[in-house]
């Protein structure tokens, strides 16, 4: 679990607020799967192998939408612990 | 407990005042029983016809006709009408029931307000004074008493620039132009001096409290403003994790030992965390019904301080730890402990402009007898 996780309220239908600053956004089901385990600690290869199960795509497609959205959280300032 | 409140900043257009929400948080503690009655300076102060808040509506002065007249008018309506506790809500109005505090007290009327000495010293010709003591950071500021001094104030802080009126009001200014135009603006409403501060990029926090009056917090809602009206007010928030900003308010009402409610304005600045103190308004905000939303009533919590009843009446809310306090400072009262409630972070308000129908018995009454009695 990455210290973070406490910062966020995360809920089934993809809205996620930040409790710190009150800012909040939504993603769908795939940003949901990566955000989750993003919080919960998992590395990227660990969570690429998730959306793969998950989302029966290929390891490209999953790298692709896991980096696209790793770039988002560093734009949002939420990357990191 | 049965007691009979009365509360004045009953406007409620664009720039409302805090009465309604006031009442309404009062009126949902479950341990509240008596009268509520709307102090307002105009018939046409909107609040006044809400259906189901006020049980009686008083006419008062204008601050303008001095403390005396305010009295005068107080007194009238205590004899009919008794008050146990008065909530003044404006900020251009606390210095004269500050003034008429032991006055009023002989009539019966309790106030829970900070004294003279702690509304000047939060006013924001001071605030940089506070933030020293407080060691919380301020944004450079200038107090500006003449038109030509206008632009030479602005050059010194680099535009953009926030202009301030003493009491209300904040315009950014990005060009000289735009200074002119806002310093003609808020001059014609408040006059001179006009303040001038650099502006702090990061997120904005608004936080309401109560203090103690010996430097504890009895509870604290802190939120970000998620949308705001044409004059910057908040038209909706979400409440935030507030340990971090409790810290930062504690050592200013450590500082001041303020009593009762307050409104702090605090920017996190975005380059490095720092946390600057904007603005201490000296009343609830005009968005303090979210505070019982959010589990942490500050009005009822504010009444259970004065009367005595249960802690548990205000709803849900968190225990941050018990109250410091620091030596030096303002401070005059000896330390005690004391626990500070806090609001549910993750809760969320939108402000409704809406219609209400005004029954014209009612607002010929408040014009003709400056009353309006419903029960």
């Amino acid at each position: 679990m990455r210290k973070i996780a406490k910062r966020f309220m995360v809920k089934d239908s993809g809205l996620i607020i930040d409790l710190v600053t009150g800012r909040n956004f939504t993603v769908n089901a795939t940003g949901l799967l990566i955000f989750r385990d993003f919080l919960e600690g998992g590395e990227p290869p660990e969570i690429q192998d998730h959306l793969c199960r998950e989302f029966k795509v290929s390891r490209d497609v999953a790298r692709r939408d896991l980096d696209e959205f790793l770039l988002d959280l560093r734009v949002l300032g939420i990357d990191e612990d | 407990m049965k007691i009979d409140i009365a509360v004045t900043g009953l406007i409620a257009s664009e720039s409302p005042g805090p009465g309604a929400g006031i009442i309404r948080a009062i009126r949902e503690h479950p341990g509240f029983e008596g009268r509520i009655i709307g102090l307002a300076y105009d018939a046409k102060e909107s609040a006044i016809y809400l259906p189901g808040l006020c049980d009686r509506v008083y006419l008062i002065p204008y601050p303008s006709a001095g403390h005396e007249s305010l009295f005068e008018r107080l007194r009238q309506i205590v004899e009919t009408c008794p008050i146990d506790l008065m909530i003044p809500s404006l900020d251009s109005e606390l210095d004269s029931f500050i003034r008429l505090g032991p006055r009023l007290e002989k009539l019966g009327v309790r106030m829970f307000l900070p004294g003279l000495e702690m509304l000047e010293a939060r006013s924001k010709k001071h605030l940089a004074e506070v933030c020293a003591d407080a060691r919380i950071g301020y944004p450079r500021t200038v107090e500006v008493n003449s038109f030509d001094k206008l632009q030479a104030g602005a050059a010194s802080l680099g535009f953009p620039v926030y202009v301030k009126g003493i009491f209300y009001e904040a315009e950014l200014a990005r060009t000289p132009a735009e200074l002119e135009k806002s310093a003609e603006g808020i001059f014609s409403r408040w006059g001179f001096p006009i303040l001038l501060q650099e502006v702090v990029a990061g997120e904005e926090f608004d936080i309401a409290l109560v203090g103690d009056g010996e430097g504890g917090i009895l509870g604290l809602t802190a939120m970000r403003k998620m949308q705001l009206s044409s004059k910057n007010k908040a038209w909706g928030g979400m409440t935030v994790e507030s340990a971090g900003l409790l810290k930062v308010v504690r050592k200013i009402v450590q500082t001041l030992a303020w009593r009762g409610p307050m409104e702090a304005e605090i920017m996190r600045r975005a380059s490095d965390g720092k946390f600057f103190l904007i603005e201490l308004n000296p009343r609830f905000p005009a968005w303090i019904y979210f505070s019982h939303g959010a589990g942490c009533n500050l009005p009822g919590l504010m009444l259970d301080h004065l009367y005595g009843s249960g802690e548990s009446a205000v709803g849900g809310g968190n225990r941050a730890g018990a109250a410091r306090r620091v030596a030096g400072g303002r401070r005059k009262s000896a330390p005690r402990a004391r626990p500070t409630r806090v609001a549910e972070p993750g809760r969320m308000f939108l402000r409704v402009a809406t219609d209400v129908i005004c029954p014209l018995e009612e607002y010929e009454s408040l014009l003709t007898r400056g009353e309006l009695i419903r029960r």
